[in-house]
């Protein structure tokens, strides 16, 4: 009796100690670090190469392991307030620690339109509207839009008032349903544009705008624009009374980076210096009109008489002889070189052009040099502005 | 900061000219460094080409000022000397006008230089040019442009100005935080 008494002992103590080593994990070098969120456990510790290495034992040393990890979760799972509902266990897990990258990339914001964006910039926020409306005329509740709408508007509509002042014979509902058509194709404009402005596509500023929608800002570029389109680039182009000359028109300038060559910067500082307080004067244009002034003049004397040159109807300078002759030998200039026709016309006469080399001399040699000066100084005409 | 345009140099080296004369040149060209012009904030810098190469690698944001403030170009397109630029002026001035001691406090405050206020003023000074404007000890107090020459000058009333206020070094303390 006694001795089955002491092996019922024995077991029942074995089979409790075998219990507990079920539940039991050694002490490792490194704790195991737990996730309880997430449901993950990491083990930091180095594995044994050995065992690894021989076929035989891995997969059982992989094994205990991985039973060691589990067992280490679920203990601590099981540490965790639980509740019991329904005669099931239920735990709730603490916010997981591990942060896991998302698959997808993080959605972009849809960018606003136009006018999303003014209501927000203004707080204006949206009412809503309710989708019926009561209408006093039919006595019945009318949709605001869509399915419905317009079998109730032709109902209300089915007479239309001519406007005092407008022609008896124009079609009031043709001109109705052209207001609408108009309408929807603003809102499309106005759709694409969004799109266009929130893909950064470069749209052109001009000549896209109806009248009907343009505000004054695009009108006036417009009108600008329209005014430069001349052969002389709105130059003769007479103004409005009161027009603004415009502003914004052509390239913006490029500045140089900070970190030019000061070398030459100071060299064009020093010109500008040099240049302050005296006339901005093109020498090349003055000394041609200066030697053209001069052969009309010298024709004129050998023609003998007429004071005033006679201008042509097509708007030019009358031609004077020596004009003719130098179209026939395809020179620019006359020249007064030593006298005798045909090709041998004087010093320099080959080509189409001069040098000014050329032009000097021959200006010194008529003593027109400093009436140049002078007459640069009177004229503006010659300045480069 | 950029380097100036061509209009904005001009702008700025026809106003130095008019104080210093041909001495701009002095300052555009020194023996002792690289110097140049630079523009932030619409405001003009003199400034060494060493120091102008360290403020690049700033964003301009960042930047309140470099070298020394010549003055600012204002949005009606005019170029304003600062009291700054006295340093760079006084020593290449071509008028000059000094102020009695008495007088020296109202100039100060922000006062036109009144005949009774006036002590000397150099010969050959035109009238409408600028002028530097020194003390009874020869310390240099501002500048500003001059409403009489200086025949003019003898003749003039007690109470007419002989010079305009432009700038004073009292602005470094009654315009301290109108200064960077």
């Amino acid at each position: 009796m006694e001795e089955s008494a002491v092996d019922k002992v024995r077991d029942i103590l074995l089979k409790a100690q075998e219990e507990v080593k079920a539940v039991q994990v050694e002490n490792k070098e490194i704790q195991l670090e737990c996730d309880l969120g997430n449901l993950v456990v990491t083990d930091n510790n180095t594995l044994v190469q050995d065992t690894l290495r021989n076929s035989d034992e891995c997969g059982e040393y992989l094994r205990s392991l991985a039973r060691d990890s589990i067992q280490t979760l679920i203990t601590k799972v099981w540490d965790l307030p639980t509740e019991r509902i329904d005669n099931a266990v239920y735990v709730t897990l603490p916010k997981p620690s591990i942060s896991i990258p998302r698959e997808k990339k993080v959605p972009v914001e849809k960018p606003l339109t136009k006018w999303e964006q003014y209501a927000k910039d203004k707080g204006i926020t949206k009412r809503k509207k309710e989708k019926k409306v009561w209408d006093e005329v039919l006595k019945q509740w009318v949709p605001r839009y869509g399915f419905r709408k317009v079998q109730a508007d032709k109902e209300k509509n089915w007479v239309r008032v001519v406007p005092e002042n407008a022609d008896p014979y124009e079609d009031q509902y043709a001109k109705v349903a052209e207001m609408k058509k108009e309408n929807v194709a603003k809102n499309e404009f106005q759709r694409l544009r969004n799109i266009a402005r929130n893909s950064k596509v470069k749209l052109p500023s001009v000549g896209v705008t109806g009248n009907e929608f343009a505000r004054p800002k695009d009108l006036l570029r417009a009108a600008q624009h329209a005014k430069h389109a001349t052969a002389s680039l709105g130059k003769f182009q007479p103004g409005l009374k009161g027009e603004k000359p415009s502003k914004g028109r052509g390239n913006k300038r490029k500045s140089e980076g900070s970190t030019m060559d000061i070398q030459q910067e100071k060299k064009r500082n020093i010109d500008i210096f040099d240049k302050i307080g005296k006339p901005d004067l093109n020498l090349d244009a003055a000394m041609h009109r200066q030697v053209k002034d001069d052969n009309v003049e010298h024709d004129r004397k050998k023609k003998g008489g007429k004071k005033h040159l006679r201008r042509s109807k097509m708007g030019g300078r009358h031609l004077t002889r020596s004009d003719h002759r130098s179209i026939k030998l395809g020179k620019g200039i006359h020249n007064n070189g030593p006298k005798g026709k045909g090709r041998d016309a004087g010093p320099g006469s080959k080509g189409k052009g001069k040098d000014r080399a050329s032009l000097l001399q021959l200006a010194s040699k008529r003593g027109a040099t400093g009436k140049i000066i002078m007459k640069a100084n009177k004229r503006k005409k010659f300045s480069k502005r | 900061m950029r380097p100036l345009t061509n209009e904005e140099t001009k702008l700025v080296l026809t106003k130095l000219k008019k104080y210093i004369g041909q001495n701009v040149r002095t300052l555009l060209e020194r023996s002792d460094g690289l110097y140049c012009l630079r523009l932030h904030n619409n405001r003009v810098y003199y400034v060494k080409e060493e120091i102008m190469k360290f403020a690049v690698s700033l964003p301009r944001e960042n930047l309140v000022s470099l070298g020394v403030c010549f003055g600012k170009i204002t949005k009606g397109g005019k170029f304003m000397l600062r009291i700054t630029a006295l340093d760079f002026l006084h020593p290449y001035c071509q008028n000059k006008i000094w102020v009695k001691s008495s007088s020296e406090d109202s100039f100060l405050y922000g006062n036109h230089v009144y005949k009774s206020g006036l002590s000397r003023i150099s010969d050959n000074t035109a009238k409408y040019t600028g002028a530097i404007i020194f003390s009874s000890k020869d310390i240099p107090l501002g500048f500003g442009v001059t409403g009489k020459s200086t025949p003019e000058c003898r003749l003039a009333d007690p109470m007419n100005i002989i010079c305009f206020n432009q700038a004073d070094v009292g602005e470094y303390i009654r315009n301290e935080e109108g200064l960077i």
